[in-house]
């Protein structure tokens, strides 16, 4: 039997099972009433526009990575607090197994949260403008957001006791204030990269279209990059998980 | 240490074991071994019995030394899991599944061919089937514990680490739980079960490992522990009206070695309290005290415990 998809069921289950997500739904849901408030009465272009404005800039830039940041730490961080590790632990099963399925589980958890909240906030935008296409970028942006954020916090759940707060004060410091200052490090800031994906497929007008430009600053919009750089924050996330599970005592105590 | 440390046909070694954490000194320098058959590790709380079973079980690294499970060290070689159950002592559980869910997870995990059959099994052992389908945050103590058993026992395994399984669970549980790891250890399983209390791993089991400190205290046989711990001396406090002529009268004993008198009774130190308990009343009788109370002043099982290891 392959144990991958089992380990994957179980973590999604424990993510998604308690009132947590209905709360971080409700949250990654949050451009919308903003969005059906400022639309009204306007135009169904400025409708589109204005669900651009606000996606990028409550829902990708502040609400998505809150969001995914919760849930990707409390994916061995919960098991830590709670000991339930050892049950997941002492199974024949390789470490780095175990790793990857909780990656999986936590990328997949995150997508299905922030997506429902994308949905929401799509259904409003297509009910506002009049464009139903307006979501699949904040779809694609989701995806990738869900991906970088279990790629760095999982890790970081297991090793940190405060793990949540330490990557809010990540988004904060790192993402909100150290990226734009020094242009050296706009490469990693994943905002960026999860807004270069979605600034690919989105279609804006011109004066979104040269404020992205600024926030990316010099980070190249294209979808492939995006894709390919959290891909390959996924796989160091893996091996450094495994290594962890696999030396750290902080698993036994 | 003694040949009473090691067993023939061991599958569980400690060798040279010890861990600290930090300044820390949690388990020092423990070699031993278990064999089929049910062993109790025993020891006060604080000796260092979990972090002991946490080492054995591969969920700590030693800091020196080695542990074996089937002559494979477990940190090193997940595949070792096939053949080895543990049971941990915190309440924890997954509260939002059931124990059927949870069971039949660990079958899973554990890659036996039928999941659904060997969970059936394993509830049924544990007698857990009828509350099988509650979510386990419902559960009692003992139930939890139960499961947590019925999980750890799932993929059939030939050695079993149950820290503190009697815990929480009431008399009639925990009548359940001996009978049933003493079936388990007649089967040829070395199962491995950790207590702070001696009358506990003596229903159950027939080697004893004792630990205080983080240390190896004692090994042996029920009966060869407690032939030791009669031989330990005690500190008996007797509250009488005049304790000066009944300290004088007790002093005659050879099992007495140390007496002291304050104004509402007497300490002594004894090698032997049973006899001394025998010859209290006689003492009173000769010398006219009238003994309101005798009690144990260092009855705990840490006082004997810090005996056996001096004694090592």
């Amino acid at each position: 039997m392959m144990v991958l998809p089992v380990i994957v069921r179980s973590v999604v289950r424990r993510l998604l099972g308690g009132r947590r997500s209905l709360w971080l739904i409700a949250l990654s849901a949050g451009p919308a009433p903003i969005l059906l408030m400022v639309a009204q009465g306007r135009s169904a272009a400025r409708g589109a526009e204005l669900y651009n404005d606000i996606t990028v800039v409550l829902g990708v830039v502040i609400l998505y990575p809150v969001v995914a940041l919760i849930i990707s730490t409390a994916a061995l961080g919960e098991e830590w607090k709670n000991h339930t590790l050892p049950f997941l632990l002492l199974k024949p099963i390789s470490r780095w197994v175990i790793a990857l399925g909780v990656v999986i589980a936590t990328a997949l958890s995150s997508f299905l949260v922030l997506e429902a909240g994308v949905l929401i906030t799509w259904a409003v935008g297509g009910i506002v403008g009049g464009d139903w296409s307006v979501g699949i970028a904040t779809t694609l942006a989701v995806a990738i957001q869900s991906v970088a954020s279990a790629a760095i916090f999982v890790p970081f759940g297991l090793i940190l006791g405060r793990a949540t707060l330490v990557g809010l004060g990540y988004l904060l410091v790192w993402e909100g204030v150290l990226s734009n200052v020094i242009e050296g490090i706009q490469a990693s800031s994943v905002s960026r990269i999860v807004l270069s994906g979605w600034a690919d497929l989105a279609v804006m007008t011109i004066d979104t279209l040269s404020s992205v430009d600024e926030v990316l600053g010099r980070v190249e919009v294209g979808l492939g990059g995006a894709v390919a750089k959290v891909g390959v924050m996924a796989l160091v996330s893996v091996a450094l998980t495994g290594l962890v599970l696999r030396h750290t005592d902080r698993v036994g105590e | 240490m003694t040949d009473a440390m090691h067993v023939p046909e061991a599958t569980v070694v400690a060798d040279d074991l010890s861990k600290w954490f930090g300044q820390k000194v949690a388990v020092s320098q423990v070699s031993c071994s278990f064999g089929p058959g049910v062993t109790g590790l025993l020891g006060p709380n604080g000796a260092g019995k979990t972090t002991f079973l946490r080492l054995l079980a591969g969920l700590l690294s030693p800091s020196t030394g080695e542990a074996l499970i089937l002559g494979e060290p477990p940190r090193k070689n997940t595949g070792v899991y096939r053949h080895l159950g543990f049971v941990p002592e915190d309440e924890a559980v997954y509260g939002h599944m059931s124990a059927r869910r949870f069971i039949q997870w660990s079958a899973a995990l554990a890659r036996i061919p039928d999941p659904a059959a060997a969970t059936r099994r394993a509830l049924e052992t544990v007698e857990l089937t009828e509350q099988a389908g509650r979510r386990m945050s419902t559960y009692s103590k003992g139930m939890r514990q139960r499961a947590k058993v019925a999980a750890a026992l799932v993929h059939d395994p030939e050695v079993l680490l149950l820290d503190e399984p009697l815990n929480g669970t009431d008399p009639i549980q925990r009548g359940r739980l001996i009978k049933l790891m003493q079936q388990l250890g007649s089967e040829g399983r070395t199962i491995i079960v950790s207590s702070h209390i001696l009358g506990e791993v003596e229903r159950m089991a027939g080697r004893v490992v004792a630990m205080v400190d983080g240390r190896l205290a004692a090994a042996g046989t029920v009966a060869s522990l407690r032939d030791a711990l009669s031989d330990t001396p005690r500190l008996i406090r007797i509250e009488a009206d005049s304790p000066r002529p009944l300290a004088r009268r007790l002093l005659a004993g050879e099992w007495v070695e140390a007496v002291r008198i304050d104004s509402t009774g007497i300490e002594i130190r004894t090698t032997d309290a049973k006899a001394l308990g025998g010859d209290i009343a006689m003492a009173a009788l000769e010398t006219g005290s009238v003994v309101t109370a005798v009690s144990p002043e260092d009855d705990s099982l840490e006082s004997v415990f810090s005996y056996l290891l001096e004694i090592q």
